[in-house]
């Protein structure tokens, strides 16, 4: 038995050979988060922001005050200031344009934390087939309306998304869905938007309104950084858990340009 | 021996055939001393009888048997006096105490011929079967008694032992869940030709309550990393609704038990998809059941079962880990059989047809049933119970779910030489969660429909022709044409019309499709060539096509990927089992050659195993080898949607051709009783691929390359086995620790814990057998698997207006769950009658530990918070199984 002791004493010893190391914990709970949109023609505006921390309630998601950012373009430099806590802007001093690129940095807790983006051009000759979308809601049953078809240029097959806001500050439900839903304060909340596609149409139908009123149709231009972003399965459970895209080196989140147009668009019933 | 010398027989008629008992019927009155009823039953029906006749001293027995026949009526007499008896090969009946103990040899070797031998160094053939249905048996151990001469049978059960040195020998068999069986050579008896008749040792406990010494549910020593199990044995372990082979077999060291969600093998550190299943021939891609919790094989169709944890012969590749090969059953030639089994989870049957002497058939089904256990496992994994579907509560939702297979094999012996035969297989899961509302009328009037389909299938079909032959005494053939596909599908959409302004009829379809599928053609041809007593040379030739066509689909019309892999893969292989040293010394070199169409490149993969006896009882066993695989399995798992799979070619571009290189060196000591066995191993491995979601936009052109990402591996271990092989109390206790790395570029430069990796296992079984019941434990222990855990989450807000969540992650698999573990308990008792049934009560998870499957994260008032998601908890289960013979 002493024998086979030893020839086990011997297999363990073959069998943890070859020793390696293992990935020390490299913790991102202090990465800041950076949120960004450039949008050409207008002034820089972005917040950053701490992480909410997993299962502690010692300090939540805050923003980040007395930061020192900085956004730079073909050498020159242009120190942005805080507006309210977490929040950075230019002022009208600075206009984004597009196609050009432009870079953020900033210092925090001993990192310097950067970021570079290219401004996507505004949409070119976009239009829309009808300027309203009338429901009729008087005979029953109701009919459906034919869609409203939009266009655009993309000769360089990029990613543009459609996305519809209500334009009044107060909401009345199409009668058709019943007349409930009546609301106030809404000005500006999103209705309705697609997912980012490499298109030069989108089709607006019935189904995508919900009230009567004027509706802001916005059709972005967005980066394939920014696509990859929102798209980014955000998965919530240990069997696939991975870091989610982001393009800011030491820190989290997005910096990203965008080119936009709005058209109007009524609806009535 | 000396307690044999010690008891006193006493044998009456000198001669008699074996003659079947039940043919026997008994009719008169039956009076006096039980030794003057057997002596004169004896004399009457010309049989033998063998006793102590101390043990039937005393006994007075007055009986009016009504036209019974004999073995009933001695069976009732007997068991009145605490007496049992059963019939040897020869025919005599021995009579004994009812939980005595026989060595069958004891008497069997009384009957070797005694005379001079006529002839010396001899080869002897033949054929070994079932006693009770003719079925041949694959893989028994047939040896001389005492000598080193040994060999074992072929697939088809033929065997050929050369340079035997009398044709007076004793030839013995042995086969895992049969009782040991000996033949005996004269110089009469033909020697190409011997069948040897093995009984079931299950079998033989129910007609004559023999005790359970030949009774191994499993058998671990006989090759490097070999496990043989007995598929009639597995009833009486503790089942979760269904008696499973995979499940079994997690049950042994090296092959992890802490995977409720899958019934796949995780051998040694491998993945599932690392190991090659063979039913009959052909490649089965997916051995999942209702999401895995029950492997997809239905052991009444299942006659033998091999498991290579690794070191597998060059007869077997494109696979890194372990080869479980299936062998069906052919079907009772001699009676018409009929049974099945029902559980809280399925239905099962069987039915075999002998078609003529050289004909049999056998069809086994088996479907689920909406049970308690069926809907909770159901609940678990579809997320039912977790938030409801508002759609489906409004218009209400019938779930329909269900599995079902199917096995069917006939088999055709035109000639003594030849065995043709056809195995078909088919199985599949079907999950309907479809919505199809009730609309108001006024809007059906509007010509309005709408239907919102989720339905998930999948399944597999696999079917193989073979035809063997066995040429010579030395030469036997194997060929075999296979097909084998894998589906799985999920369609998940609304659809609809209705009726526009201007009155026309507009179409919606709105959804996403998958379609994965996969097809295998093979064919293949096995030689084996005894060249001489300690030489079996093997080789033959492979060709593998396979077709794997993946599909996802937006909105019926637009394409997210389309992939579609065709390719070859082709060789073949050579090896030598050479038998050294007198014996001691089993070797065996192989090499495989592979080429493979999608790369263009060839693939060598040589191989060796041996073991050494250093003593009779201690034998030093190793093995090392290359191994390649060339179609992976890619998972996605998704917890609340079900988990998706596809098969993947690789191409030596993002997706490399995995390998492993592997060594296994152990050593087992074994005594008639017990067993004690370790083997460590170590295997390297590369050309591993990694499926991430990480950058899928479920947009526009994909390139499909971009979800993988490759690496390396290197999984090592030791496997530790105490089994105590046969008695009342029986069972093991198994000990693996282990671990598994990987090293993947996109991770990090650092190695990190494999998803698989388990540090510590172990489980304990105990089976104890008290009259006709079966009792059953087991217990399992495994250190909790590697997860990766977020450090923090936050919100962006994107240009639509949605908030997103995101999590920040930690260095991969950084983080350990919780430790699992479990207690089983199972009783069976098996009822006597006209017909063999068995009823089986099982408790799953006895204790009812909350082992944590996996944990979910979600960011709340800006905080990240964690739930565990669990596996099942106490489940009762109860089986009735009947068979006719």
């Amino acid at each position: 038995m002493k024998k086979l002791l030893y020839i086990t004493i011997g297999l363990l010893s073959f069998a943890s050979c070859e020793k390696s190391d293992l990935s020390t914990d490299q913790n991102s709970a202090n990465l800041p988060v950076v949120e960004a949109y450039l949008a050409s023609g207008q002034p820089v505006t972005l917040h950053i922001e701490r992480q909410a921390p997993f299962e502690t309630t010692d300090s939540l998601a805050l923003p980040i005050e007395g930061l020192r950012p900085i956004i730079s373009w073909n050498d020159e430099d242009y120190l942005l200031e805080e507006t309210t806590p977490g929040t950075y802007g230019s002022g009208p001093n600075l206009i984004i344009q597009s196609d050009q690129s432009y870079g953020l940095s900033f210092e925090y807790e001993g990192l310097e934390v950067s970021a570079q983006t290219l401004i996507p051009s505004r949409p070119a000759a976009f239009r829309a087939s009808d300027s309203q979308l009338h429901f009729d809601t008087d005979n029953f049953p109701p009919s459906f309306p034919d869609p409203i078809q939009l266009d655009w240029e993309n000769p360089e097959n990029d990613y543009y998304q459609v996305g519809v806001q209500y334009a009044e500050r107060d909401t009345v439900a199409i009668d058709f869905f019943g007349g409930n839903g009546d609301g106030e304060d809404n000005e500006g909340r999103p209705q309705f938007a697609s997912n980012p596609q490499q298109s030069n149409s989108y089709e607006l139908g019935f189904q995508d309104f919900q009230y009567v009123g004027t509706h802001r149709v916005v059709l972005f231009h967005v980066t394939a950084e920014y696509v990859t972003l929102s798209q980014d399965a955000s998965s919530d459970n240990t069997q696939n858990l991975t870091t989610p895209y982001t393009n800011i080196s030491n820190g989290l989140g997005i910096f990203t340009g965008v080119g936009t147009d709005t058209i109007i668009v009524e609806i009535t019933n | 021996m000396k307690l044999f010398t010690t008891l006193l027989l006493l044998t009456l008629a000198l001669h008699v055939r074996s003659q079947d008992l039940s043919s026997i019927k008994i009719d008169e009155l039956i009076t006096g001393s039980l030794e003057e009823v057997l002596e004169r039953l004896a004399d009457e029906h010309q049989l033998t009888f063998e006793y102590q006749p101390n043990l039937l001293k005393d006994i007075q027995i007055a009986e009016r048997p009504h036209n019974r026949p004999l073995d009933n009526f001695l069976k009732s007499v007997l068991k009145k006096y605490k007496l049992k008896f059963y019939q040897k090969p020869d025919g005599t009946l021995h009579v004994i105490g009812q939980y005595e103990r026989v060595e069958t040899q004891r008497y069997t070797q009384a009957r070797a011929y005694q005379g001079p031998p006529k002839r010396r160094n001899i080869s002897v053939s033949g054929k070994v079967i079932d006693k009770l249905s003719g079925e041949t048996l694959p893989f028994v151990n047939v040896y001389i008694p005492g000598t080193t001469i040994g060999t074992s049978s072929n697939v088809d059960g033929y065997f050929t032992l050369l340079n035997v040195p009398t044709d007076t020998q004793t030839i013995a068999m042995s086969y895992i869940g049969y009782n040991t069986q000996q033949i005996y050579l004269s110089p009469e008896v033909q020697l190409d030709q011997l069948l040897a008749e093995m009984t079931p040792s299950s079998a033989l406990l129910e007609e004559v309550v023999i005790s359970a010494e030949r009774e191994e549910l499993m058998q671990a020593s006989r090759e490097v990393s070999l496990l043989k199990m007995t598929p009639a044995k597995l009833a009486s372990l503790p089942s979760l609704g269904e008696k499973d082979v995979f499940r079994a077999f997690q049950l042994m060291p090296g092959i992890s038990a802490a995977n409720e969600h899958t019934s796949g093998l995780y051998v040694r550190g491998g993945t599932p998809d690392q190991a090659l299943t063979l039913y009959d021939g052909f490649t089965v891609y997916n051995v999942d059941h209702l999401f895995g919790f029950f492997s997809a094989f239905n052991a009444n169709s299942i006659k033998d079962i091999q498991l290579y944890k690794g070191a597998f012969d060059a007869k077997y590749g494109g696979r890194l880990s372990s080869v479980i090969e299936i062998t069906g059953k052919e079907g009772n030639n001699r009676n018409f059989n009929i049974g099945g089994d029902i559980s809280l989870l399925s239905l099962n049957a069987f039915v075999e047809v002998p078609l003529s002497e050289r004909w049999t058939t056998i069809a086994a089904v088996r479907r689920s049933w909406k049970s308690p256990i069926y809907n909770e496992i159901f609940d678990r994994f579809s997320g039912e119970d977790e938030g409801s579907n508002p759609i489906a509560d409004r218009f209400g939702s019938s779930v329909s779910s269900y599995f079902y297979d199917l096995n069917f094999k006939t088999t055709w012996k035109p000639s003594d030489k030849d065995v043709i035969s056809l195995s078909f297989y088919n199985g599949k899961d079907d999950l309907d969660n479809s919505i199809r509302p009730e609309l108001p009328s006024f809007i059906e009037d509007q010509n309005f429909s709408i239907n919102i389909t989720d339905v998930t299938q999948w399944g597999n079909t696999g079917s193989s022709l073979k035809w063997s032959r066995r040429w010579s005494d030395r030469f036997y053939s194997n060929t075999l044409v296979s097909f084998s596909n894998y589906f799985s599908d999920r369609d998940r959409s609304v659809d609809g019309s209705f009726t526009d302004a201007d009155g026309e009829e507009q179409d919606i379809s709105r959804g996403t499709f998958e379609d994965s599928n996969l097809l295998d053609y093979s064919a293949k041809t096995d030689f084996e060539w005894k060249v001489s007593s300690n030489s079996q040379l093997e080789f033959g030739a492979f060709y593998t096509f396979n077709d794997i066509a993946y599909e996802y689909a937006q909105n019926d019309t637009s394409s997210i990927i389309d992939r579609r892999t065709k390719g070859a893969t082709l060789g073949g292989y050579v090896q030598n089992k050479l038998r050294l040293m007198g014996d001691r010394l089993h070797f065996t070199p192989g090499i495989r050659y592979n080429y493979f169409e999608e790369t263009g490149g060839t693939y060598w993969e040589p191989r060796f195993n041996f073991s050494f006896k250093m003593t009779e009882k201690w034998k030093l066993k190793g093995s090392a080898g290359r191994y390649y695989q060339f179609a992976k399995r890619v998972i996605r798992e998704d917890v609340l949607q079900g988990s998706r799979d596809f098969w993947v070619l690789a191409d030596d571009d993002r997706l490399p051709v995995s390998s492993n290189d592997q060594f296994v060196l152990g050593t087992s000591f074994e005594t008639r009783d017990w067993l004690f066995d370790v083997e460590a191993y170590h295997k390297k491995l590369s050309g591993l691929s990694e499926y991430s979601l990480r950058f899928s936009p479920s947009f526009g052109e994909i390139d499909y390359n971009e979800f993988f990402f490759d690496g390396t591996g290197v999984a090592r271990g030791i496997d530790f086995l105490l089994q105590k092989k046969y008695g009342r109390w029986s069972g093991w206790l198994g000990y693996t620790i282990g671990d598994v790395r990987n090293n993947f570029e996109v991770y990090g430069e650092d190695d990190f814990y494999a998803a698989n990796d388990v540090t510590h296992e172990i489980k304990l079984v105990g089976m104890y057998k008290w009259r006709n019941w079966d009792f059953a434990a087991t217990w399992i222990y495994a250190s909790g698997r590697p997860y990766t855990a977020p450090d923090g989450g936050y919100q962006l807000d994107l240009l639509n207006g949605n908030t997103n969540d995101y999590l920040s992650v930690s260095s991969k698999n950084s983080l350990r769950l919780p430790a699992y573990h479990r207690f089983d308990v199972a009783a069976t008792v098996h009822f006597q009658g006209n017909n063999t049934s068995s009823m089986s009560f099982s408790i799953f998870n006895l204790y009812n530990r909350e082992n944590t499957w996996y944990k979910n994260f979600e960011i709340v008032d800006g905080e990240v918070l964690s739930t565990d998601v669990k596996y099942l908890g106490f489940t009762p289960n109860i089986t009735y199984s009947i068979k006719l013979k």
